[in-house]
């Protein structure tokens, strides 16, 4: 990239000494070198009277400027490009009549038809902290190298609300900025295997087209990638896609909200491919990044609340990005209301409303439930009994009682059959020991959860 | 070069081409017409480079040749002289005598070496529209565009077709114009940007003459070809907001009323109006009310009240007046629908009984 760059300013150089400054400026302005390809080089040029007059008048001039620099440019071809606006002056817009009236939402309806990509996701806007410094790191990466660098695949996962579109999004727009001849293309798990049925319900043309169509990009984003789980022929149809563009050394993107490994119904041909890259998983962002999650977002709202409103918030509110988004939201239309900051007392109710409502359970429901997912009698974890098959839920459901219900050892011997605090100490130790290398525990812990 | 022709023609063409001639740029050259004397016509041709425009004329061609003119002045000079039916150019060492029955002029000239060229398109999709309905459409749509530069997509006219319709469209993202144009025959695939200034040059030569005119689209240019001239223009190479979804299916509720009424109202209502052009609408219909008002705590208020049709639920919105009134001059009927959709939803504008225009605009909220 920089190589073209030198190479033009050299050459301009070498022209603007040969040719008089206003035909030069003229001209000139706003041109570059977009790529070199065996000898021949492709200057890019803004509008199409440019191009003609370039090629009619100064083809040689600029060939032989090229090739005193660089010996084995063969040739010049002329392509009209956009501009990147940055280059282009701004005028300034007059702000007065604008301001008091609201616009009409237009800015939200720019998503590329081409590409899939909306333009508003760029990393300008990406907060990194900790949570997600890895993620960003590989996609820093992929930009510096895209499709032959070692993260390709490139698979992120992570719960919702936690900026994965964003990121894969950014991604395929920053690669579109830097590259203009990479050709971008974004798309969901779900659009992609509507496109997949209404290809097969037409007839082979219509498949063939489906083919080309998703092999001749550089760059292959696909999101929630979950979705396609007992989708046995749209995932046979990812799989060749997915092993032309790979070995063509075509950059490919992956989103879901677990690890690969996980998800269900998934082929294992595909799930060792999404394997075979990097992959990153994004955690809940820890306090500081939530912090600055919701600075950036006040800001890009004009909306400036007190320090101690956003460190309630932060400190408050868990987890998903999103709901952060949307409480803040929830805030700054309020104070829009009143016209005035919200004090604490008031966002205190406000946060009350809006966070899940957490469950009252019984201890003995939660056991009731452990029991069900073991398919054990109830009875029997209160019994005094060592049996392999009742031990292992009994501990589980003292874990799950200890760590989600914050029950106190104790009364979870009391209610677990009269058993001493220490039984229950060793068990939850065990099982909390256990959770680090043992995958099938941890699954089985996260499904009984989510029954809950 | 040596050319005998009527001078009314060639004032004609000279003027209108030398109205895109590049004013402010560096080259010297831009600021002039090319005139090319071959194969027994006269082409008349400027450029901006982001509009090139050539006329083809019939003229007597003695000797062939072409030479660059200052455009401005050649109109001018031309346009001075209008009792002569018949001009004699004669072009020699750079310099042109022009010389009727009693006049004689001579105006240094360029080269024609230094004038760029004006890139022809080939291929790429099309439609043939008449000047007339094209330059209808473009007038519709254009005052709305932006003004700034700021975003090039929406400084600009948007034309993309709809089953046997072309449509126009512009947004300044405050308020949207649209206007359809029913043609048979168009194949454009693609919706085509053009920046407004340019498409208010194309619109000027198009209403010069009265044709049937090609139009041809390419990822980089649009061109419009008749017999007797050629324009072309850059296009803006980008995504055009997908405007439909903003576009209110329904509304709460209808007024329809005169143009002329609301015209002459306008008219009045703006002398008293703010620096925002603040006008407010005040619709009741079960009191059968409708009027608006304006208020200027410098000069003084007023209120006019209206015989309108009305339905639906009150209202009382305000807008703006300009915006208000940039649209009448679109409408064609007699009589204006507009629909409300609460006090901070845009209100639609159209003619009453014509679907081929919709007028946006949105709400002043303070």
């Amino acid at each position: 990239m920089t190589e073209n760059k030198i190479l033009w300013e050299n050459t301009l150089k070498e022209l603007g000494n040969e040719l008089s400054r206003a035909n030069f400026s003229t001209w000139f302005k706003y041109t570059d070198i977009l790529k070199q390809d065996d000898g021949i080089v492709v200057v890019g040029v803004p509008n199409e009277f440019v191009k003609d007059w370039l090629q009619n008048k100064f083809h040689k001039m600029i060939l032989k400027s090229l090739r005193n620099l660089c010996e084995n440019v063969r040739g010049v071809e002329y392509l009209v490009h956009k501009v990147e606006e940055k280059n282009i002056p701004k005028m300034e817009i007059e702000k007065t009549a604008l301001e008091t009236s609201s616009e009409l939402p237009l800015a939200d309806l720019y998503v590329n038809k081409e590409d899939g990509l909306n333009p508003r996701y760029t990393f300008d806007n990406f907060i990194i902290g900790s949570f997600n410094e890895l993620a960003f790191a590989a996609s820093q990466a992929i930009l510096r190298k895209v499709g032959t660098n070692v993260y390709n695949p490139l698979f992120i996962y992570g719960s919702t609300g936690l900026g994965k579109t964003h990121l894969i999004q950014a991604i395929g727009n920053q690669v579109k900025k830097l590259h203009p001849d990479k050709k971008v293309f974004y798309t969901t798990s779900e659009k992609f295997s509507v496109d997949y049925i209404n290809s097969v319900g037409q007839g082979s043309k219509n498949m063939n087209t489906f083919k080309e169509k998703y092999r001749k990009y550089d760059l292959f984003i696909m999101d929630d990638i979950q979705f396609l789980s007992n989708k046995e022929k749209t995932q046979e149809e990812l799989f060749h896609i997915f092993n032309e563009l790979y070995h063509n050394n075509k950059q490919i993107i992956f989103s879901s909200d677990r690890h690969p490994n996980y998800i269900p119904a998934l082929e294992d041909r595909l799930k060792s491919r999404f394997s075979s890259g990097m992959i990153v998983d994004i955690q809940e962002p820890e306090y500081e990044s939530r912090i600055a999650i919701l600075r950036a977002k006040a800001q890009a709202n004009k909306f400036f609340p007190p320090e101690e409103v956003l460190d309630y918030l932060a400190s408050s509110v868990r987890g998903n990005i999103r709901e952060l988004e949307g409480l803040l939201n929830g805030i700054i239309c309020q104070s829009q209301l009143k016209n005035r900051h919200l004090t604490l007392s008031e966002i205190k109710p406000f946060i009350k409303n809006t966070s899940k409502p957490k469950k009252v359970l019984s201890i003995k429901e939660i056991v009731k439930v452990v029991c069900g997912f073991y398919s054990i009698e109830e009875d029997h974890v209160y019994e005094k009994t060592r049996r392999k098959e009742v031990l292992k839920p009994r501990q589980v459901a003292m874990f799950i009682l200890r760590e989600d219900f914050n029950i106190s050892y104790p009364t979870i011997g009391q209610k677990l059959g009269g058993r001493d605090h220490t039984t229950v100490m060793h068990s939850y130790e065990k099982i909390k020991g256990a959770l680090k290398n043992d995958l099938p525990l941890m699954q089985e812990i996260d499904q009984i959860r989510a029954m809950f | 070069m040596h050319i005998k022709c009527s001078r009314e023609t060639i004032q004609k063409s000279i003027a209108g081409a030398e109205r895109v001639t590049g004013k402010n740029l560096s080259l010297p050259v831009l600021n002039s017409v090319l005139l090319t004397a071959q194969n027994k016509t006269l082409t008349v041709r400027a450029t901006n480079l982001e509009v090139g425009v050539e006329f083809t004329i019939p003229a007597q061609i003695l000797k062939e040749g072409s030479v660059a003119l200052p455009g401005a002045l050649l109109a001018n000079a031309l346009g001075s002289i209008p009792d002569e039916p018949e001009v004699t150019l004669v072009v020699q060492n750079g310099v042109c005598k022009i010389t009727t029955k009693t006049k004689t002029l001579t105006i240094k000239g360029f080269t024609a070496d230094d004038f760029p060229t004006i890139p022809v398109i080939q291929g790429g999709d099309g439609f043939i529209m008449s000047s007339g309905k094209f330059t209808q459409g473009v007038k519709a749509v254009f005052m709305s565009a932006a003004l700034s530069d700021v975003k090039p997509e929406i400084s600009s006219v948007y034309l993309h077709q709809d089953a046997d319709s072309i449509i126009f469209t512009a947004t300044d993202s405050f308020r949207l114009a649209e206007k359809k144009i029913k043609q048979p025959k168009i194949t454009i695939s693609h919706g085509v940007i053009i920046p407004v200034k340019n498409i208010i040059e194309i619109m000027r030569v198009l209403e010069s003459v009265n044709e049937d005119v090609n139009f041809l689209v390419t990822k980089n240019q649009i061109s419009c070809a008749s017999k007797s001239m050629y324009v072309t223009s850059r296009v803006v190479q980008g995504v055009y907001p997908d405007y439909q979804q903003i576009i209110p299916k329904s509304h709460t509720t209808e007024v329809i009323l005169l143009k002329q009424d609301l015209l002459n109202s306008l008219k009045l209502s703006t002398l008293f109006s703010d620096k925002f052009n603040k006008i407010t609408f005040n619709v009741d219909p079960a009191k059968k009310v409708c009027s608006i008002s304006t208020k200027n705590i410098e000069i003084g208020e007023t209120q006019s009240n209206f015989t309108a049709t009305l339905s639906g639920e009150p209202v009382e919105m305000s807008l703006n007046g300009k915006h208000l009134f940039d649209c009448l001059g679109s409408v064609e009927r007699d009589s204006v629908v507009i629909e409300f959709n609460g006090p901070d939803k845009p209100a639609v504008i159209r003619g009453l009984g014509d679907p081929s225009f919709t007028y946006l605009t949105m709400p002043l909220t303070r």
